[in-house]
């Protein structure tokens, strides 16, 4: 079996990996030790949320001009 | 008789034997990289080597499938604090791959380092805010140095950051994309047909690679020089 894979299957890869990189964010940043009450690392979070969303859209506008 | 050429365009399909191979080794060596540099406080971090001969041989959006296992598998060896700075890995990757395979950086070495100076910049961009509002400003990196001297000069701690990352990241990212040019000479030639890489022939890719390495050391001896010593821990 030779199976090959395009631009496609990585931009949908890395979509998925993206989404469990934020999936794994709030157990990482309430382990950090510079985050010491519970407001300072939903803050955190939300900081990280907002960099990680761009580029989950960023992945999603391009997965409309990917082409294999 | 004609001339025929014997590379043709790069293949957007890839077998699927080279992701398997690649993909896990690539991030493999993206953590030993940034092991034996936090090992040996290094002015660098060397952990997107894997990243870069990912993105610009398989494509970006695989290195940044390569950036994202790695900080987040690496922060089992070196803590919850590597997983943040993913998205420097996969802006990387991003640049890398798009600047080599869709807008021809990687045609001439001059045009490559320009790229790998681009990467740094981005880098650093992302960097900052990660640094500042989830470390506040201090992450344990020998860069913290620079970063507090900045900040003690007058200028805001986001621009300190981001200053102390753009000269730190401009010597790792020479670096690495220089060394991930000769990884990707010692790679299968299927793997990097139809790319524009620097380097006429594979014996001159690997001097410009060697080259590069060296321009790179060169910077880290120069900012080693040029920073003051970190104070004594109390």
């Amino acid at each position: 079996m030779d199976r090959s894979v395009g631009p496609r299957d990585g931009l949908g890869a890395a979509i998925i990996a993206l989404g469990i990189l934020a999936i794994a964010m709030p157990f990482a940043v309430e382990r950090l030790p510079t985050v010491t009450s519970g407001d300072q690392a939903a803050l955190v979070l939300a900081g990280m949320s907002i960099l990680l969303g761009l580029f989950v859209v960023v992945a999603g506008v391009l997965s409309f001009f990917i082409h294999d | 008789m004609t001339a025929v050429s014997v590379s043709g365009p790069a293949t957007s399909r890839i077998p699927l034997a080279y992701v398997v191979a690649l993909v896990p080794v690539a991030a493999a060596l993206n953590i030993v990289g940034g092991t034996i540099n936090t090992a040996l406080g290094l002015p660098t971090f060397l952990d997107q080597i894997g990243t870069a001969v990912v993105a610009i041989t398989l494509g970006p959006w695989w290195g940044a499938l390569v950036g994202v296992i790695t900080n987040t598998a690496g922060a089992f060896v070196m803590g919850p604090a590597y997983v943040p700075f993913a998205l420097v890995n996969v802006a990387g990757a991003l640049v890398w791959g798009y600047g080599v395979r869709s807008l021809g950086m990687g045609a001439s070495a001059p045009r490559f380092f320009l790229l790998n100076v681009i990467v740094a910049l981005v880098n650093s961009a992302v960097a900052a805010p990660i640094v500042v509002f989830v470390f506040g400003g201090a992450t344990g990196h020998s860069s913290d140095v620079l970063t507090a001297a900045f900040a003690e000069a007058g200028k805001n701690l986001l621009a300190a950051s981001f200053a102390s990352s753009v000269i730190v990241s401009l010597a790792d990212k020479v670096i690495t994309g220089f060394v991930a040019l000769a990884i990707i000479d010692a790679l299968p030639a299927e793997l990097s047909r139809g790319l524009r890489l620097p380097g006429p022939t594979p014996n001159g890719r690997l001097a410009i690679a060697i080259g590069g390495v060296v321009i790179g050391a060169a910077l880290v001896a120069v900012y080693v020089f040029l920073t003051p010593p970190a104070p004594p821990a109390a």
